[in-house]
C-alpha cells in the first residue's frame, strides 16, 4: 500500500511539483511523500522540495510520520545533504529507501534490533537469488557429508 | 618369449615404481623440508581442546578466502556499498552462500579464539617460559575483535553506520591519537578506510603476528598437560598426525558453517541513515552496550582497555609454576567471574530497550 502511494506520487506529483510552493496543505505524511517524489524525479527543484519539507515540519496532522526525523531531514536538506535528507524522509514514513530492504528473521539476532522498514519473509523473496532451490539443497548435503567425513576421520586419527 | 618378457620385466617394474616414488618424495622433501614437520608433540595435543588455536587459524584462512571472493563484488563507496551487498546476495553466483560462510566464519572465529584463550588460561599454558607468547595471543585476540568490528561496518546497513558513529566518537575521546578515526583525516571516506583496514591492514598484521605465535609454540614446544601426574615423559606423536586430526576437525567446522550459511543466511539490513540510533551491536560486542548506557561512549573505550589490559597482565597475576587449575583456585575463580560478567552483560543487553547514546561522552 505504502509503495503504491509512493509510486503514485512519483508519477503524479512531478508535473505539479514546481508549482506547489507555499502553504501547508495536506497532512505531514502527504507532504513528506510528495517531497520524496520530487527528490526522486526532479532533484533540481530544490525550492519545491524545501517547501514541502518545511510544510511537513509545520503541519499539525502528523499521523503516520515521525516528526523528529522530518525535522532532521529538514536540517540535512538545508545543509546540502540531499541524500541523507531523502533517507530520513523515507524513514520518517517507514518507507524503504533505495533498494528493497529486508530483515531476515532467521539470522541469530537478539531481540531489540529495531525494524526500520517492512520485512520480507526471507531472502528467497529476492528475485534471482544466487543460491536457492536445488543449489541450497546440494550445498546442504555437501555440508552434511563434510561433517560426517570430518567426524569419522577425527575418530579414526586418535 | 612372452614368458621371458614377463619374468624379465615384472621384477623390474615392481621394484622401480616404489623407488621412483620414493625418489620423488625424497626430492620434494630435500627441497621443502617436509620431514621436518614430523617432530614429536605430546599425545594430549591431539585433544580437541588443544586444537582450538589451529581451528581459529583455519577460520581465519576461511575468512581470507571468502573475503577475497566478496571483495571482487563489494563497492566501498558509501553511496554504493549497501547496494553492492544486495547485488552480492542476489546476482553473484553463490554470493549469498559465500557471504553466509564469511558471516558465520567470523562468528566461529570469535568463539574459537575466545575458547582457545580460555583453554590456555585454565591449563596454565601461559606460564614461564611462554608469557611472551600469551601476550602475542592477546594481540591476536584484539586483532580478531578489530576485524570483527570493521566487518560490521563494511556491510553498511543501519547497524554499521551506528557502529561507525561510535567509532568516530571514540576517536574524539582519544584526542590527537584518534586522528585516524576522524572523518576529516583524509579525502577518503571512513568506510573506505575501514574497508582497507578490514581486507588489508588487519589481515596482514594478523598474519605476521600469528607466524610469530606459531614459531614460539614450535620453539617452546607444546605446554605440558596440567593433569599429568606421572614423572615419566609423556609419549609423543608426529606433528603431522596432529595436523591430520586438526584437518578432520576443520572439516567438521567447515561443514557446520556451510550448513548455517544455507539454513540461516545473514540478514541484509536496512539502508543506513546517519544520526539516528535504533539498533544494537552484534552479540560479540553486545556486552559493551549496557556499559555504554551507564557510563556513556567513553565506557566502550575504558571497558575494552580494561579487558585487554587485564588479559595482558595475566602472567603477572599468576606467576607460580603450578598449572593444575584445581590448585590455582583464586585465579581461576577470578577468570570465571570475568567470563560470567561478560555473559551476563550480553544477556542483559539483549533484553534492554534500544537507547540512543552516541555523543553521550
Amino acid at each position: 500500500m505504502l509503495f503504491a502511494v509512493v509510486s503514485m506520487c512519483v508519477v503524479v506529483v512531478p508535473e505539479r511539483a514546481a508549482f506547489a510552493h507555499g502553504g501547508e496543505e495536506g497532512t505531514a505524511r502527504e507532504l513528506v511523500l510528495t517531497a520524496i517524489a520530487i527528490m526522486q524525479t526532479q532533484p533540481g527543484e530544490r525550492g519545491a522540495i524545501a517547501d514541502k519539507i518545511h510544510d511537513a515540519t509545520d503541519s499539525k496532522q502528523t499521523a503516520g510520520v515521525d516528526p523528529v526525523l522530518v525535522r532532521a531531514a529538514d536540517k540535512a536538506f538545508e545543509a546540502g545533504n540531499v541524500r541523507q535528507a531523502q533517507l530520513l524522509l523515507q524513514q520518517s514514513v517507514q518507507a524503504c529507501p533505495g533498494p528493497p530492504i529486508l530483515n531476515i528473521s532467521s539470522a541469530p539476532r537478539f531481540p531489540g534490533a529495531s525494524v526500520l522498514c517492512p520485512a520480507a519473509r526471507s531472502l528467497k523473496d529476492l528475485k534471482g537469488s544466487a543460491v536457492g532451490g536445488a543449489e541450497g539443497v546440494l550445498l546442504g548435503i555437501a555440508a552434511f557429508a563434510l561433517i560426517g567425513l570430518g567426524a569419522t576421520l577425527a575418530w579414526r586419527i586418535r | 618369449m612372452t614368458e621371458n618378457l614377463t619374468t624379465r620385466t615384472s621384477p623390474v617394474s615392481t621394484t622401480d615404481a616404489p623407488s621412483r616414488r620414493r625418489r620423488f618424495l625424497d626430492g620434494v622433501d630435500e627441497r621443502l623440508g617436509l620431514k621436518g614437520l614430523q617432530y614429536g608433540v605430546p599425545e594430549h595435543a591431539n585433544k580437541l581442546a588443544y586444537s582450538l588455536g589451529g581451528l581459529s587459524l583455519f577460520t581465519f584462512v576461511l575468512m581470507v578466502v571468502t573475503g577475497v571472493v566478496l571483495t571482487q563484488y563489494y563497492d566501498s563507496s558509501p553511496s554504493r556499498a549497501h547496494q553492492s551487498v544486495h547485488e552480492i546476495v542476489t546476482s553473484v553466483t553463490l554470493g549469498k552462500f559465500v557471504r553466509g560462510l564469511h558471516y558465520w566464519g567470523a562468528m566461529a572465529m570469535v568463539v574459537l579464539v575466545g575458547l582457545h584463550l580460555l583453554r590456555v588460561f585454565v591449563s596454565g599454558s601461559f606460564k614461564r617460559p611462554r608469557e611472551g607468547n600469551w601476550v602475542i595471543g592477546v594481540v591476536l585476540a584484539a586483532t580478531t575483535a578489530a576485524l570483527f568490528f570493521t566487518g560490521t561496518v563494511v556491510k553498511w546497513d543501519q547497524e554499521s553506520i551506528e557502529a561507525l558513529d561510535h567509532n568516530t566518537e571514540i576517536g574524539k575521546l582519544l584526542g590527537r591519537f584518534g586522528f585516524w578515526f576522524s572523518p576529516k583525516f583524509s579525502g577518503i571516506s571512513q568506510l573506505g578506510r575501514l574497508f582497507v583496514a578490514h581486507i588489508a591492514i588487519l589481515p596482514a598484521f594478523f598474519t605476521v603476528v600469528v607466524i610469530a605465535h606459531l614459531l614460539l609454540v614450535k620453539y617452546h614446544g607444546m605446554a605440558p598437560s596440567p593433569f599429568r601426574k606421572s614423572s615419566q615423559p609423556e609419549p609423543t606423536e608426529p606433528f603431522t598426525r596432529h595436523l591430520a586430526r586438526l584437518g578432520a576437525f576443520a572439516m567438521v567446522v567447515l561443514g557446520v558453517l556451510a550448513l548455517l550459511a544455507v539454513l540461516a543466511p545473514p540478514r541484509y539490513g536496512p539502508t543506513p541513515v546517519a544520526g539516528i540510533e535504533v539498533t544494537k551491536p552484534p552479540w560479540p560486542m553486545l556486552w559493551i552496550y549496557p556499559v555504554e548506557n551507564l557510563v556513556g561512549v567513553s565506557g566502550i573505550l575504558w571497558a575494552t582497555v580494561a579487558i585487554i589490559g587485564l588479559l595482558f597482565i595475566v602472567p603477572l597475576l599468576d606467576r607460580g609454576p603450578e598449572r593444575d587449575p584445581r590448585r590455582r583456585l583464586p585465579v581461576i575463580i577470578g577468570g570465571a567471574v570475568v567470563v560470567v560478567a561478560v555473559i551476563a552483560l550480553i544477556l542483559f543487553a539483549a533484553f534492554q530497550p534500544v537507547a540512543s547514546h552516541v555523543g553521550g561522552g
